[in-house]
């Protein structure tokens, strides 16, 4: 084969052009040429870094989004997109705020206007549940009460979003205050706790999430984060946290963290200080 | 069998908007992986994602019938990237722990840290090129962009794309054997 041809059935194989039976022996066919056969090796190995898959949240935020385009389309007369805002009939609250939590404005000016018009709107709805208040119609107050502590959820929501730490921290903070049943803001949280960049930010996810630790999504979401954490100091703390719980499943992980020599050895001993009080 | 991307798109583009969610099962990790790749946080990343679906959304009456889906989409992403970075106003930024390494567990555990080292030197040396020439490797090798997809959405020829690609291999090689060899001195 002559240099033109090699590189050009490289070419083929890299853009996935060859059929496989050709492409079986195409590497010793290389062999006379170092510099093709090196980079067919290393495009080869260039397929083996993996990115981890985005977060279940990301399919949710998409669905809530093409409704909206949908309803759009179906001819509610109303203009909605991005920053745009609207519910339709029977549409669930969940839904309704993963969609606006997915479009809230990142830059800090923004969002503190539209946090304010936010505000506005649940002192208008105070007013008027005090009035409703006095007229007895209750159903009609505890929406408005729905409504309030969806705004809450949907501010902390976007708190966690923000590009500065300390913001996020406020994030987590608020959230602390929350429905523990809310999967909206645990599921926030989780993924604040396995992907933030800050380690002060981690920490305090850790910390609100460590009372729901014996959930079984939080406690599965606990021993990911214990193996792919980054700080030996964020380590510590979910190898006590999992301690704490005290599942088989959380055992058997501190047992691998423990015999893993990849683990710094102050975690290392720190599962094994926690697992010898458990036996 | 699987429809193409174009026959979906040209249904959303007629209206069918329910059409869009098979669009969103194929690309959406896809996208959400190439903005990981290019550094982004996976928080950013997702919202980036979400970004681009919602532009294909909103232009959907500008997609041509005769455009490759991939392409454009692609475009977009790429576009999207550029407006992040200048909102940012900042360099494209280089994290110390670009993605997770992946090292089959059955392997003895000095074999698994040889494979892992090899990856994170590997993943430097690509976070080493040069943004233009790592977006180039991320579209072909990764995206699974066709060489003539990539030139449809650079304005020139295949065979540009071909010269292109193989310096940027060149260079990521020579970044590779260099991070390498001052590993091992």
């Amino acid at each position: 084969m002559t240099r033109e041809e090699a590189t050009q059935r490289l070419e083929a194989w890299m853009n996935g052009d060859g059929d496989a039976a050709r492409d079986a022996g195409l590497r010793e066919q290389l062999s006379p040429y170092p510099d093709l056969r090196a980079e067919m090796d290393l495009w080869t190995e260039l397929g083996t870094l993996a990115v981890e898959p985005p977060s279940p949240v990301l399919e949710h935020r998409l669905r809530d989004m093409l409704d909206a385009f949908v309803a759009e389309a179906g001819g509610s007369g109303r203009t909605r997109g991005v920053g745009a805002k609207g519910k339709r009939q029977g549409e669930p609250a969940g839904g309704w705020l993963r969609w606006l939590a997915g479009v809230w404005p990142s830059q800090p000016q923004v969002a503190m206007g539209l946090a304010g018009m936010c505000l506005a709107v649940g002192l208008v709805a105070g007013w008027m549940a005090h009035d409703l208040r006095r007229g007895g119609d209750d159903s009609t107050l505890r929406a408005l009460r729905q409504e309030l502590n969806d705004t809450r959820e949907l501010a902390v929501l976007a708190t966690l979003n923000q590009p500065l730490a300390a913001d996020r921290l406020m994030g987590v903070s608020d959230a602390a205050g929350l429905s523990r049943q809310n999967p909206l803001v645990r599921n926030a949280l989780v993924r604040t706790l396995l992907h933030d960049s800050s380690v002060n930010v981690r920490l305090a996810a850790l910390d609100v999430l460590r009372r729901d630790a014996a959930q079984p999504d939080v406690r599965t979401a606990l021993q990911q984060a214990v193996v792919a954490e980054g700080s030996p100091l964020v380590q510590l703390e979910l190898v006590r946290v999992l301690a704490e719980v005290d599942h088989p499943e959380a055992r058997q992980c501190l047992m691998e963290l423990m015999t893993d020599p990849a683990t710094p050895a102050v975690v290392r001993d720190e599962a094994a200080r926690w697992l010898q009080l458990r036996l | 069998m699987m429809e193409a991307d174009e026959v979906v798109m040209r249904r959303v583009a007629e209206g069918d908007l329910e059409q869009m969610s098979i669009l969103f099962q194929r690309y959406q990790t896809a996208l959400y992986q190439f903005f990981r790749r290019q550094g982004l946080q996976p928080m950013e990343s997702e919202d980036l994602t979400q970004e681009v679906f919602f532009r294909v959304l909103r232009s959907r009456q500008t997609f041509r019938r005769d455009a490759p889906f991939r392409a454009w989409l692609y475009q977009i992403a790429r576009n999207i990237r550029t407006d992040h970075a200048r909102r940012a106003n900042r360099e494209t930024p280089v994290e110390e722990d670009g993605g997770d390494v992946f090292v089959a567990g059955d392997l003895p555990v000095d074999e698994r840290l040889d494979i892992a080292e090899q990856q994170q030197t590997l993943r430097r040396a690509l976070e080493q090129l040069p943004e233009r020439k790592r977006e180039l490797l991320l579209l072909s090798r990764f995206q699974g962009l066709k060489y003539r997809e990539i030139a449809s959405m650079s304005g020139c020829d295949v065979n540009t794309i071909k010269v292109r690609i193989h310096r940027a291999m060149q260079e990521l090689r020579e970044s590779f054997l260099a991070l390498r060899e001052g590993r091992a001195g």
